[in-house]
């Protein structure tokens, strides 16, 4: 059942993720958009720990490669990582409340565009001002994912049903 | 002996995804098929996805009006709301109406002097990470798309009927297709400045935006000068609009202008886009 949720969760967040509704133009980078996929591979390998996460994330990557223009496999292991590193976190308990999630998604969003940059390092570099654009674009993307992270936490984790508490459920463990 | 299984699991998921980037890079054929199928199903379920999510947010709110429609004056303001509605409906109509003569005018344009069959195609999504600009278009290679060609959108200029250039085509699967946006940082396309007939080459940026390059720091050029594809290189068209010249400098440590360029073809606001899938003496 859990696997149906989040995968139903994982297509809403793609057909969002494809629509023009989520673009700023902020810092002079024109249509930056959050990554969701990030945001909910965070969230599920903070539930559901590394291994699991770390399936899901390269699942999710490989899905999102699919859809993107990009090479296959690039955002899945950056993905991978995340999961990796993100279900590390697990029985750690100051990520329960509400800035530490939008922390952990800034820095985790990082982790994964870094990746994504380095994959793609000479294609980056190769542009005029490349590196210095590139480090916007990561600057602009974790901060965007950062702020609409509160909101995908909320929906992910009542979808979820989890019994963990958090800022956003009540139930105990 | 846990935590060494879901290091194991890392390492090998990093391996497949290493593998994957180099089979892609290569260009195996069985990546792009798989690719092609995940992208016709996404194209499919955005459009059903954001239909229904349109539909139950109009079914929602109709029921809510029924609840709420105790007297009259409620009545008569779910009949002003209808009305509205059906302005706003009839204005989209209006606004449809436009933009297709406009297409429609362009196209015959084309047809006539250029002799370039052109395929009509809707945007149904957009590109999903930050480091690339592509739509979705749901024309494929089984409509006469081909990888290459180039992809405009019709607007007007200056009172008539224009064609802007949107990009171009990255992949034609079987009934949709990737188009690469001038914007992206892998486009670049001959360019000319309409007033004075300089040349140099348009490119994409990371940061979404278009410069023009190689033009010397002795060439006049202004803010506001339209750039014109200058047909050089074979892809595109010359004489079609790629955008206006939206800052201008020398700069002191080379022999190039620093000339950055916002496109014509606003993307954000556009609907449906030509691809000018080939010439007909081709066939």
């Amino acid at each position: 059942m859990t696997t149906i949720k989040w995968a139903i969760l994982v297509l809403a967040a793609a057909i969002l993720q494809r629509s023009a509704l989520l673009e700023v133009d902020v810092f002079g980078l024109s249509g930056v958009k959050p990554d969701l996929f990030l945001i909910l591979v965070v969230v599920f390998s903070l539930y559901h720990g590394k291994r699991k996460g770390e399936v899901f994330g390269f699942l999710a990557g490989l899905l999102q490669d699919s859809l993107s223009s990009g090479y296959l496999g690039v955002n899945a292991l950056a993905k991978t990582v995340v999961g990796y590193l993100g279900g590390s976190w697990r029985k750690q308990f100051f990520w329960r409340n509400l800035p530490a999630q939008v922390l952990l998604i800034f820095v985790f969003s990082i982790i994964s565009d870094t990746i994504y940059a380095l994959l793609n390092a000479s294609a980056v570099l190769a542009q005029p001002g490349g590196l210095k654009d590139a480090a916007g674009l990561i600057l602009a993307s974790g901060a965007f994912s950062s702020i609409v992270s509160p909101l995908v936490f909320y929906a992910a984790l009542k979808f979820d049903g989890s019994d963990e508490k958090t800022c956003w459920t009540e139930k105990k463990i | 002996m846990r935590k060494d299984r879901s290091f194991l699991i890392l390492v090998l998921l990093t391996a497949a995804s290493l593998a994957l980037t180099a089979a892609d890079r290569r260009g195996f054929r069985e990546t792009k098929v798989a690719r092609n199928e995940i992208e016709r199903l996404a194209s499919v379920l955005s459009w059903r996805g954001s239909a229904t999510l349109r539909g139950a947010g109009n079914r929602a709110s109709r029921y809510l009006e029924i609840f709420k429609e105790k007297e009259k004056k409620v009545e008569l303001k779910k009949q002003i709301k209808e009305l509205e509605a059906e302005i706003i409906g009839l204005r989209e109509v209006e606004n449809q109406y436009d933009r297709l003569t406009a297409l429609s005018d362009f196209e015959s344009n084309l047809n006539r002097h250029e002799g370039i069959r052109p395929v009509p195609a809707r945007i149904t999504g957009v590109e999903m990470s930050n480091w690339h600009r592509t739509i979705t278009i749901d024309r494929g290679a089984g409509d006469g798309v081909r990888a290459g060609a180039p992809v405009v959108a019709g607007g007007a200029a200056e009172g008539k009927a224009a064609g802007g250039i949107v990009g171009r085509v990255f992949d034609a699967g079987g009934k949709s297709s990737i188009v690469l946006l001038l914007t992206d940082h892998d486009s670049s396309v001959g360019g000319m400045i309409q007033r004075t007939r300089v040349h140099g080459i348009v490119r994409g940026t990371l940061s979404g935006r278009c410069v023009i390059e190689d033009i010397s720091n002795t060439a006049d050029v202004r803010k506001g000068d339209v750039v014109l594809s200058s047909g050089m290189g074979g892809t595109f068209p010359k004489g079609l609009i790629i955008g206006k010249v939206s800052a201008a400098g020398k700069r002191r440590d080379g022999f190039f202008q620093k000339i950055e360029v916002t496109p014509f073809v606003d993307i954000s606001k556009t609907e449906e886009v030509i691809v000018l899938g080939g010439r007909d003496d081709d066939d």
